[in-house]
């Protein structure tokens, strides 16, 4: 009886768990494959039998650009061997020692890296400077006045609220075209300012931590102030304190969506220089339309770093997410 | 516990300068840069992605080099829209580069209804410059807007252009490709009923007596829905795409009626086919379509991956008159720009279209030339020499019409462009039986009547 | 001490509300005055028209046509993400081993940059040489178009099964009853279920995440009592992980259909034009197209207020349904 029981209960673990890997699977192969595409050859790409990098042979015409080529070798001479071409060129013979074998193109990282003008690494330090300032700056404000929201009486406080309550259903798309006025009427079209100073309050974070203050019980509040401690005292010194997961999520959220977002930097920036890897990861999928290797090298490393930093700060990630959920 | 004593009148102050801050856009709009050379910086945006744009790099970097007065500064914004989008926004925000590519529609939108003067007019420029007598004729009018101002150059013009793979024309003993609509639909025919893909070697080959019925039959046509092509149609039929002053489409014609049937009537009939985005150059690549028609500078994408021998030939032709329409965009000068960077981006711009500049750009990306007198080059003669096929969008220069110019005209071929998809998607089910000419006339009736409106809106 | 004035508040606020107010507040008036009038490029606001762009919305087919692909997309992607996600949660509620390394997983789209991974989709939907078509192929079936395929899933279903849809496309005038008659018969085009499966990806972990921590929440003591009186899996799913799940259904089901509504990264990168006849464009897309492409800022902000105003309606509708659903659950 009992082993039956347990004979059950493994079947059905293991059941629950090959369903779970399956999924798993269907989650994570997009990102598999995007690696597997980006080490590719252009000649791999397109062959659809192919689904690993496997050994290829390249020869580097030196004369012409240096340019590296994949060829085929149709007839070998021992020290020297005819090559064919993948693309529209005669076969030539060469000296064997000028082909090189490869199977993984790490190539492709380097080659894609470098295909933007000045390059992805500028569009990394924008896209960084611009994340930490704006989750700094949104962190702080939110603090603030959802402490204000929570602790004190003032007037119109309800009005003030709802007021920013309601700009959370605006869609994003609204606020361009005035928005790129008013920025323009200040000069900063094209700046850091742009990008930043717009994103520097956001309803959400105020919200979530409303919605966490308004459970730590007002007489704390009241003691710590008939105690003597100033109300700026008490935000520093007892409420952040307590508020740390709510922070954290905030932040991870904030940092997430300025990292993530598009249309904003796309309409606000114009120079190469100010581009950030979102912006410059769709110019590029629109200059190299086709070139599906060096695309897929170029969202890994947008990607990566994300993945990277979530695995590490995984345990605030999920809090955070259902923290945010049940509150809301 | 020690108290934190605040002084709010401290925080105020600080928020209150953060707020001057804010107020305060220190903006440096409209103030000449220069290198650290002393060369004038001129800030130039366009369109021009992956080998294109590195072939205008290069020639930029050439222009540098060439003169010590001025640096064009390129920056690449990526598809035509989105160049669009932002010459529009920063036009509205007086933020303005110096020089930027860009269709008619845009040159009308910055110059007439809703720009207010956006753009120079380079006519006193122009009257001093001996080259613009060589600029080919169809440019000149593509340049000239109302009351003879000159508010454009041509920049990268292209023609459409028929590729055809040499190798099907061989099996079926054609010497040469189809000149006309009527010789498409023929030698298209045969290509669908006499060659097949073979299995094996996925080349074509002759249909053999005993066929394998699951082989697939070679297409003779593939085509993507692009209103180009009907424009083009219509015109060569005797038709016209407006009346004369544009304020009235005319795709309900008869003649339009007619041209959109041509196509109609090549996919129910089998041998053309119609796909979308690239797949029309993918499909001809892998050898899988005999003919296609596409923009002359396509071939600058696709014949490294080409390992058959193709060429390319002119767009064919119709029943009435040999006509083709330009396409492709033009450079202008912006107004809000100061007289120093307008000159040196006129200076720019006249460099770009001097014979042998206009001559390598064309040669180097199969964009036409905008100079007659860069067809006598000798290195444009050896070239074409050595270019099969080299010639087929610079044949149509002499027989080339504009589209409507006008800035609604890039909705009502928003709207065309709909309009064949949606006749094609009705008639290419296998299970649909009425009349096409119905659907198509119907159809292209009401979205006439809505281009109108469109039209109507725009002059209004 | 209780409820003084205290108006240094308004100092706390204020760093907050200057930013909100210049740049999300007056934004929206601002576009408001956009809407009511029609101007040109350097002044958009040249003459009043009151409601003339909004009467012109009406009218607009192809709105309608957005709006039913909005729906479309909403009514595919927010019962299927949920359904998933809360499967999905519940196989992982079972106290199994390798918690954290499933959730990790599942999680992982959330936190990726829907470019980037809109692109790697793209590369996957791609007909000539996409996985999901060498799949397909492989098995032995036709390739399909993915992101370029006009046919209404209704119709491609219909032909698996040997069916047509009836052709209702010559009995009525062209404009809006035709579209809407034909949209609905022909269901979502296979290009928007494409990005609607892409959707679904993307935002599975999210809601995965919630309903585990909402199961999480379900007192054990409630299962062990359904067990006692002899209830079986669909039983105990029934009377107490549904009911008590309610408020995080509730809360799942608004979100996504808000953002649902508001759907759009997706849509520009996979199909910057809108897709196979229009069928990708979904309402805030029309909307970037009437800004950003024929510069119609009035009408384009009239859309945005359109817009604005339906997800506030269905936002209001959803709250009165599910207040008596929560306080039922609770």
């Amino acid at each position: 009886m009992i082993k039956s029981n347990k004979k059950l209960k493994q079947a059905k673990s293991l059941g629950i768990h090959s369903l779970l890997i399956v999924g798993a699977f269907m989650m994570a192969f997009p990102f598999l494959w995007m690696m597997l595409t980006s080490f590719k050859s252009s000649q791999e790409v397109i062959n659809v039998d192919q689904w690993f990098p496997k050994e290829k042979i390249y020869w580097q015409d030196t004369k012409k650009g240096n340019e590296d080529f994949q060829v085929e070798i149709i007839e070998d001479y021992g020290e020297a061997a005819k090559i064919k071409f993948f693309i529209r060129r005669d076969p030539i013979i060469v000296d064997k020692s000028q082909l090189t074998k490869k199977t993984w193109l790490f190539s492709n990282f380097a080659k894609a890296w470098n295909k933007v003008q000045p390059s992805f690494g500028r569009y990394f330090v924008n896209t960084i400077v611009i994340a930490v300032v704006v989750t700094a700056g949104q962190v702080m404000t939110s603090i603030l006045a959802a402490y204000a929201f929570v602790f004190f009486q003032f007037p119109f406080k309800n009005y003030i609220f709802t007021l920013f309550l309601a700009t959370m259903m605006v869609p994003q798309q609204v606020l361009l075209i005035p928005n790129y006025l008013i920025l323009s009427g200040l000069g900063w079209i094209d700046t850091y300012m742009a990008l930043i100073i717009p994103w520097l309050a956001g309803v959400f974070g105020i919200f979530l931590l409303r919605q966490f203050f308004v459970q730590i019980p007002m007489e704390l509040f009241e003691a710590a102030i008939i105690d003597g401690c100033s109300k700026w005292g008490f935000l520093f010194r007892i409420l952040i304190p307590l508020s740390k997961p709510p922070i954290i999520t905030i932040s991870i959220f904030t940092f997430l969506g300025s990292w993530n977002s598009l249309l904003w930097p796309l309409v606000v920036t114009n120079s190469q220089e100010m581009r950030t890897i979102q912006v410059g990861l769709s110019y590029f999928s629109q200059a190299e339309g086709t070139e599906w290797e060096l695309l897929m090298a170029a969202s890994a490393f947008c990607i990566i770093p994300l993945i990277v930093m979530y695995i590490v700060a995984q345990k605030h990630f999920v809090q955070g997410e259902a923290g945010a959920g049940l509150k809301g | 516990m020690q108290v934190l004593k605040v002084n709010y009148k401290k925080i105020l102050s600080v928020l209150f300068i953060v707020a001057l801050v804010f107020s305060l856009g220190c903006s440096k709009k409209n103030e000449d840069v220069y290198t650290e050379q002393g060369k004038l910086k001129i800030k130039f945006w366009h369109a021009m992605g992956g080998i294109l744009g590195k072939v205008l790099d290069d020639l930029i970097a050439e222009y540098n080099q060439s003169q010590d007065k001025y640096e064009v500064h390129t920056e690449f914004m990526g598809r035509y829209d989105i160049l669009e989008q932002k010459i529009i926004a920063s036009v509205m925000a007086e933020n303005t580069p110096d020089i930027a590519q860009m269709y008619e529609g845009v040159t009308m939108f910055l110059t007439r209804d809703k720009g207010e003067e956006s753009l120079i007019d380079l006519k006193p420029y122009v009257d001093k410059w001996d080259g613009y007598k060589d600029i080919f004729e169809v440019f000149q009018r593509n340049s000239t807007y109302d009351e003879g101002k000159i508010y454009s150059l041509p920049f990268n013009k292209s023609f459409p252009a028929m590729m055809y793979n040499k190798d099907i024309l061989k099996l079926l003993n054609i010497a040469s490709p189809p000149k006309t609509w009527a010789e498409l639909r023929t030698i298209g025919t045969r290509v669908h009923k006499e060659v097949v893909v073979d299995k094996e070697t996925s080349l074509p080959r002759l249909r053999r007596e005993k066929e394998d019925p699951d082989v697939v039959p070679m297409m003779g046509y593939g085509f993507v829905v692009d209103p180009w092509t009907l424009e083009i149609m219509l015109l060569q039929n005797g038709g016209e795409m407006t009346n004369k002053d544009e304020s009235q489409v005319k795709f309900d014609s008869d003649v339009s009626i007619d041209a959109m049937k041509f196509l109609v009537d090549a996919v129910r009939e089998g041998w053309a086919y119609r796909t979308q985005g690239y797949n029309h150059q993918n499909d001809f690549s892998a050898q899988k379509v005999a003919f296609i028609i596409t923009s002359s500078v396509s071939r600058k994408y696709m014949e490294r991956k080409l390992v058959f021998p193709f060429s390319v030939a002119p767009i064919p032709m119709g029943k009435k008159k040999d006509v083709s329409i330009v396409s492709g965009t033009n450079i202008s000068v912006f107004s809000s720009s100061t007289k120093k960077r307008q000159d040196g981006a006129w200076d720019f711009v006249k460099w770009f279209n001097s014979p042998e500049i206009t001559a390598r750009w064309a040669m180097s990306t199969f964009y036409v030339p905008t100079r007659k007198s860069s067809l006598e080059l000798p290195m444009m003669k050896k070239w074409l020499k050595e270019t099969e096929g080299g010639d087929a969008a610079m044949l149509q220069l002499p027989i080339g019409e504009l589209e409507p110019r006008s800035s609604a005209w890039y909705r009502c071929r928003i709207v065309l462009r709909a309009s064949m998809e949606k006749i094609l998607s009705i008639v290419e089910k296998a299970s649909f039986k009425g009349d096409s000419r119905e659907i198509i006339s119907q159809n292209l009736k009401a979205d006439t009547a809505k281009m109108n409106k469109e039209l109507k809106k725009y002059i209004n | 001490m209780y409820k003084k004035n205290d108006y240094s508040a308004y100092a706390y606020v204020l760093p907050a509300a200057s930013v909100l107010l210049i740049f999300h507040i007056f934004p929206v008036i601002y576009s408001f005055m956009l809407s009511v009038h029609q101007g040109t490029l350097k002044h958009p606001m040249k003459t009043y028209i009151g409601v003339g762009n909004y009467a012109a919305i009406l009218e607009d087919v192809n709105f309608w046509k957005s709006m039913l692909n909005t729906v479309w997309f909403a009514l595919s992607s927010v019962p299927m993400g949920i359904i998933i996600a809360l499967a999905i949660a519940m196989l992982l509620n079972q106290k199994i081993k390798g918690l954290a390394i499933y959730r990790t997983v599942y999680y992982l789209p959330v936190v990726t940059s829907i470019a980037a991974v809109a692109l790697v989709w793209k590369w996957l939907f791609d007909v000539k040489f996409g996985l999901f078509n060498q799949v397909i192929q492989w098995a032995g079936l036709k390739p399909m178009g993915w992101l370029q395929d006009s046919t209404g899933v209704f119709e491609f279903m219909a032909s698996i099964v040997g069916l047509g849809i009836p052709e209702t496309y010559l009995m009525f005038e062209p404009g809006f009853m035709r579209e809407m008659v034909y949209g609905l018969m022909h269901g979502p085009s296979i290009a928007l279920c494409s990005i609607t499966i892409m959707s679904i990806w993307k935002g599975l972990g999210y809601n995965v995440v919630i309903f585990l921590a909402g199961l999480q929440n379900i007192p054990t003591g409630l299962y062990e009592a359904a067990e006692i009186d002899g209830a079986n899996a669909w039983q105990k799913f029934k009377n107490v992980t549904w009911p008590l799940l309610a408020p995080t259904t509730f809360f799942v089901f608004i979100m996504s259909t808000i953002s649902s509504f508001q759907v759009f990264v997706q849509i520009f990168m996979m199909t910057p034009f809108g897709g196979p006849e229009r069928s990708t464009s979904v309402a805030v897309f029309y909307l970037y197209e009437k800004a950003f492409k024929t510069f119609e800022f009035g009408y384009a902000s009239a859309l945005a207020y359109v817009v604005f105003f339906v997800i506030f309606i269905m936002t209001l509708v959803q709250r009165k349904l599910g207040d008596g659903q929560t306080h039922q659950g609770v």
